[in-house]
C-alpha cells in the first residue's frame, strides 16, 4: 500500500480550511437532502453541480461525496418519526424505527440510527480502502477486449437488477450506448446523428443526460402528486439522554454493526444492488442471528442498527467500482460520475494508476463526512425535521432552474437545455412506465469506451477477443445474472401462485 | 381509441431505434458499424416490448387519463421555463419564471412568489455572475437587440 499516499491525502484534506469548510457545508445541504422525502442524493448533486463549476476538481469532488454520503443519516430521520422514508433505502428503518417512536422510544432510535450511520459510513470507508490493493491487480489486468464486455456485462447487470423488466432495462441501456454514439466517429471522422448541430459533435452532454433522466422526470411526478412532501402530520420530540442510550445500544450490539456494515459495503461494491439491497440483507441478517426474533416489527433496536449501518457502509463499496470501472454502485454514483467527468475527473482505471491521491482524499473524505454528521445531527435533528412539511411546489421551480443552469455550464452550450428537455420529457415517460433508467446513464457513459475497446480489440484479436480468458469470465457472469433473473422471477411466480 | 401510455412509450422507443438504424445506414462501414451493433438489438428488444404491451392492454382494462391534464401543465411550465431562459438568458427570466410558477401554478401567495423570484435572482446574479464569476447565458434576444 502507498503509505505516503494514504497519509499526505488526509493531510491536505484536514489543513486545507477551503476543503474542510465544504465538508462542513455540505452536511446540512446532505442532510436537508435526505430529510427531505423524495429528494435524496442524487437530486442533491444534480443541484449542487452548478455550484462545483470550476472548482478544483478534488474540491468539487469532496464536497458532493462528503454530501452524498450522508444523505441516508439524515433520510433515518423522517423514517423513524414520522414512518416517512426520507431515501428509499430508508424505508427498512421504518418497520422497527417507527414502532419505537410510536413506543416513546424515539430518541433512542434516533440515537441508535445515528451511531450505526457513522459506524456504518467509517467502516465502508476502510472497507475501500483495504480493497484497493487487491483491485489494483485486477484493474491492470484489463485490456480492450475485457473492457468492451464489461461494458456488455455492466448494462445487463443493471438492467436484470434495476426493474422487473430485463427487456425494459436492456432496452433504456441501448440507448445510452445508441445516443453515446451522437458525435465525430473516432474511426472515421464522419458526424453521425448531429442533423447538422456543430454542438452535437462533440457527443451528448452526460451532464445534461443525467439532469435529464433524473432530476426533470421526478420534478414533473411531484408536480403531478402535489401537496407537501411529508404527508405526516405532527412533529415528535426527544430528549439528549434517550439519544444517548441509543447510541450506547449500538455500543453493545457491536458484533452486529460491524458484520452488517462489512455486509452493505460487499452489496455495494455489486453494481446495480444500490441501497434497498443492503439495508434489506442485513435487516434480514439481524432477524436471522437473533435469539429473539419475534421482537422485530414491534421496535427492535438491532432492527434499527442493522440497515442504517449498511445505508452508509454501502457508498463506500460503491465507490470502487464508480471510480475505477465508471459503472456505477448505486443509483446516487450514477449522478456522481456524471459531476466528476464534468469536473474533470475521468472515472477508469487510469485514475488509480495517475490520481491515487485524489482515490485517498475520496475515502477520508467519507470517514470525516461521517463523523462530522453524527455530531451535526446530534445537535439539529429536530429543526430539520420540520422541513418535511416544505411544498414540493415551492422545490419545482428551483430544481428546474437548477437543472438548465448545469445542462448549460456543462458545455456553455444554450442548446443542451433544449436536449435536457427533450431526454427529460423521455425519461417521464420512463419513469412513469417503470422503465428503469440508470441502465441509460451507464450506456451513455461506458458507450465511447465501448466502441473504442470493440474497434481495438477486433483489429488485435479478431471476433476471437471474445474467448480471451478475462472476457470468457465476464461473458459467463452476464449469463449468469440472465439466469438469476429469470429463476428469481420464476420463483416470485410460484410464490405468489402458492400465496393465492 | 386511446393509445395506453405504456404501449405509446414502447412505440416512441421502437421509433427511436429504427430511425437511428435507418440514419446509420447512410454511413461509412465504419462508421455505421456500432451503431448497427447497438442498434439493431434494440429494435428487436423493442418490438417485442411493444408486443407485450399490446397484449397487456387488450387484457387489462384502460388505465384512468386523469393524470394527463397535470402531467401537460408540468411539460408546459418546463417548455416556458426553456423558451425564457433560452431566449431572455438566466438573469433576466429567473425572476419573472420563479414569480410566475410560484404565483399562478403553485398558487403561493404574492409575498413568497415575491421572496422565491428575488431569492433566484440573487442566486443568478450575485451568486453565479458576481460571486463566481461564471458567464450565464445572456438570452437570444437581448444577444440581438445588441
Amino acid at each position: 500500500m502507498h503509505l505516503d499516499v494514504v497519509f499526505s491525502s488526509l493531510r491536505d484534506l484536514i489543513t486545507s480550511p477551503m476543503a474542510l469548510g465544504l465538508i462542513l457545508l455540505a452536511m446540512p445541504i446532505g442532510s436537508f437532502f435526505g430529510i427531505m422525502p423524495g429528494l435524496g442524493g442524487k437530486l442533491g448533486i444534480v443541484l449542487l453541480i452548478p455550484f462545483v463549476f470550476g472548482m478544483d476538481p478534488t474540491l468539487g469532488a469532496v464536497f458532493l461525496l462528503a454530501m452524498h454520503s450522508i444523505v441516508h443519516t439524515g433520510g433515518a430521520i423522517p423514517s423513524i418519526l414520522f414512518g416517512v422514508p426520507g431515501t428509499g433505502p430508508d424505508a427498512a428503518t421504518i418497520v422497527d424505527g417507527y414502532p419505537m417512536a410510536q413506543k416513546g422510544e424515539g430518541g433512542r432510535a434516533l440515537g441508535a440510527m445515528l451511531a450505526a450511520s457513522g459506524v456504518g459510513g467509517v467502516i465502508g470507508a476502510l472497507f475501500l480502502a483495504l480493497m484497493l490493493p487487491v483491485l489494483e491487480p485486477v484493474v491492470l489486468a484489463f485490456g480492450p477486449a475485457e473492457f468492451f464486455v464489461l461494458a456488455i456485462f455492466g448494462i445487463t447487470f443493471i438492467a436484470t437488477l434495476s426493474g422487473r423488466s430485463l427487456i425494459k432495462g436492456l432496452c433504456v441501456g441501448l440507448l445510452g450506448l445508441m445516443l453515446a454514439c451522437v458525435g465525430m466517429d473516432p474511426q472515421t471522422g464522419v458526424a453521425r446523428f448531429t442533423f447538422g448541430q456543430l454542438y452535437l459533435w462533440d457527443g451528448v452532454d452526460v451532464v445534461t443526460a443525467v439532469l435529464a433522466i433524473f432530476a426533470v422526470p421526478e420534478m414533473i411526478a411531484l408536480g403531478v402528486k402535489g401537496g407537501a412532501v411529508s404527508s405526516a402530520q405532527t412533529a415528535a420530540r426527544y430528549g439528549f439522554r434517550d439519544v444517548l442510550a441509543g447510541m450506547v445500544d449500538v455500543a453493545r450490539h457491536w458484533g452486529l454493526t460491524i458484520r452488517t456494515s462489512i455486509i452493505g459495503a460487499v452489496v455495494g461494491l455489486i453494481p446495480g444492488l444500490g441501497g434497498d439491497v443492503a439495508c434489506w440483507v442485513c435487516y434480514g441478517h439481524a432477524v436471522q442471528t437473533s435469539k429473539t426474533p419475534e421482537r422485530f416489527g414491534h421496535g427492535a433496536v438491532e432492527g434499527v442498527i442493522a440497515p442504517e449501518t449498511a445505508n452508509n457502509s454501502k457508498e463506500g463499496g460503491a465507490l470502487l467500482p464508480t471510480l475505477f470501472f465508471g459503472i456505477p454502485g448505486s443509483s446516487g454514483m450514477t449522478v456522481m460520475i456524471g459531476a466528476l467527468i464534468m469536473l474533470g475527473i475521468q472515472p477508469g482505471p487510469a485514475l488509480m494508476i495517475e490520481n491515487l491521491h485524489l482515490v485517498w482524499t475520496l475515502i477520508w473524505t467519507l470517514v470525516i463526512a461521517n463523523i462530522l454528521c453524527v455530531i451535526l445531527l446530534l445537535a439539529c435533528a429536530p429543526w430539520f425535521s420540520r422541513l418535511t412539511f416544505m411544498r414540493g411546489s415551492l422545490l419545482i421551480p428551483f430544481v428546474f432552474l437548477m437543472a438548465m443552469v448545469g445542462s448549460y455550464l456543462s458545455q456553455f452550450a444554450w442548446e443542451n437545455m433544449i436536449l435536457l428537455v427533450g431526454i427529460g420529457a423521455l425519461g417521464y415517460l420512463l419513469y412513469k412506465w417503470k422503465w428503469p433508467r440508470p441502465p441509460f446513464v451507464i450506456g451513455l457513459v461506458l458507450g465511447p469506451i465501448a466502441e473504442d475497446s470493440l474497434n481495438k480489440s477486433l483489429a488485435l484479436w479478431g471476433p476471437a477477443f471474445l474467448l480471451r480468458p478475462l472476457s470468457l469470465v465476464m461473458i459467463v457472469i452476464t449469463i449468469g445474472s440472465v439466469a438469476f433473473y429469470f429463476w428469481r422471477r420464476r420463483r416470485a411466480k410460484v410464490q405468489v401462485a402458492y400465496d393465492h | 381509441m386511446t393509445i395506453s401510455g405504456r404501449v405509446a412509450t414502447s412505440a416512441i422507443m421502437l421509433a427511436i431505434f429504427a430511425g437511428m438504424v435507418a440514419i446509420a445506414s447512410g454511413y461509412p462501414p465504419q462508421a455505421r458499424f456500432m451503431p448497427y451493433v447497438v442498434g439493431i438489438p434494440g429494435v428487436l428488444l423493442c418490438a417485442v416490448q411493444l408486443v407485450l404491451d399490446l397484449r397487456e392492454s387488450r387484457r387489462a382494462a384502460a388505465a384512468g387519463e386523469s393524470t394527463l391534464r397535470r402531467e401537460l401543465f408540468m411539460l408546459g411550465w418546463l417548455l416556458a421555463f426553456l423558451a425564457g431562459i433560452v431566449l431572455f438568458g438566466f438573469v433576466y427570466a429567473t425572476p419573472v419564471l420563479l414569480f410566475a410558477f410560484l404565483r399562478y401554478a403553485a398558487r403561493e401567495r404574492t409575498k413568497v412568489a415575491l421572496a422565491g423570484a428575488a431569492g433566484g435572482f440573487v442566486m443568478m446574479y450575485l451568486v453565479f455572475v458576481e460571486m463566481l464569476e461564471i458567464p450565464l447565458h445572456d438570452g437570444l434576444i437581448p444577444a440581438w437587440l445588441g
